[in-house]
């Protein structure tokens, strides 16, 4: 009954956590600069609960062998997570500059630890003719159960 | 002869205690009892004419918020009545009992050391005072049959959502 776990975790290890990414506006790298761990959202992914009855009876005025009976299942991971630029998820970036960033601040609000990655979308007829190329990041938001 | 006793849940939530008298079996000697515990996930389904339709199904994915049943299917093979039958579940900490458990269920909000229905039940605060129990704090559940006939056999449920 039970679906495999992906990641297993002490149920009340702390995984929710908000991250802020920094990029580089001319290039593809990110770089995580801090994340600060916050109360987990639910019961972390892989916590196995079990469904346990005991019980007692007798037959016939005489006590009997106490019987077990359970069942178990796994939890899964639910995605929940919000990406959006600070202050705003558009930079414009001269021609020939360099070092240019632009600010993400991510909130992983699942139940487990998430590997995420940001890629630029360059903002389709956004050139203008002294400004140069502008990369952006869209908000994301994504909760589902994978 | 069927009978339907209200232990678990209320009855929407198909919590309906069946005890079915079925033709006796003779005892080979083991325990007369026939025991299964199972866990079921609410799914609920919107038909094409939008109807809300809900559904108890096997847990094949189950996520934080999911409601789910913690339930005990029983039976007496034997030739013999089972007295005195009692069933108790600890509630895991990973989920918490619902509203809609049924509130002449027995349940315990300090870990079984006392028992009582959910609404005689109160907590004891950081300040002495005293609050009434809520579904959220319940640590244990327990059913208490007085007899199980040769050949009955019948379920008992209570509601919990994964923390």
């Amino acid at each position: 009954m039970s679906a495999p776990a992906p990641v297993p975790l002490m149920e009340n290890e702390v995984m929710t956590r908000r991250s802020r990414m920094v990029a580089l506006a001319a290039g593809s790298a990110m770089i995580a600069l801090q994340t600060a761990p916050l109360r987990a959202e639910g019961v972390t992914a892989g916590t196995t609960i079990t469904n346990t009855a005991t019980v007692d009876f007798r037959v016939g005025g005489l006590d009997q062998t106490e019987v077990l009976a359970s069942d178990s299942f796994t939890v899964d991971r639910k995605i929940n997570f919000v990406a959006v630029g600070v202050p705003a998820a558009t930079v414009t970036v001269s021609p020939g500059q360099t070092r240019a960033v632009s600010v993400f601040d991510i909130l992983n609000s699942s139940n487990a630890p998430l590997d995420l990655a940001l890629q630029w979308r360059r903002v389709p007829g956004a050139q203008a003719p002294m400004a140069g190329p502008t990369a952006s990041m869209p908000r994301m938001s994504k909760s589902t159960a994978m | 002869m069927q009978l339907f006793r209200s232990l678990g849940l209320k009855p929407h939530l198909a919590a309906l205690v069946a005890v079915l008298a079925f033709p006796a079996q003779a005892q080979s000697g083991g325990s007369p009892l026939e025991l299964v515990g199972y866990v079921k996930r609410e799914q609920i389904t919107t038909t094409e004419t939008g109807e809300r339709r809900v559904e108890w199904v096997e847990p094949s994915v189950v996520v934080p918020g999911d409601r789910l049943v913690f339930g005990t299917r029983f039976a007496n093979r034997g030739t013999a009545p089972i007295e005195r039958f009692v069933v108790s579940n600890p509630v895991p900490a990973s989920v918490r009992v619902t509203g809609e458990i049924d509130p002449a269920t027995l349940v315990s909000v300090d870990g079984g050391k006392t028992w009582g229905k959910l609404a005689e039940l109160a907590i004891a605060q950081a300040d002495g005072s005293r609050r009434a129990a809520l579904p959220d704090d319940v640590t244990n559940v327990r059913w208490v049959l007085p007899e199980i006939a040769p050949g009955a056999s019948g379920t008992l449920e209570f509601p919990v959502t994964v923390r």
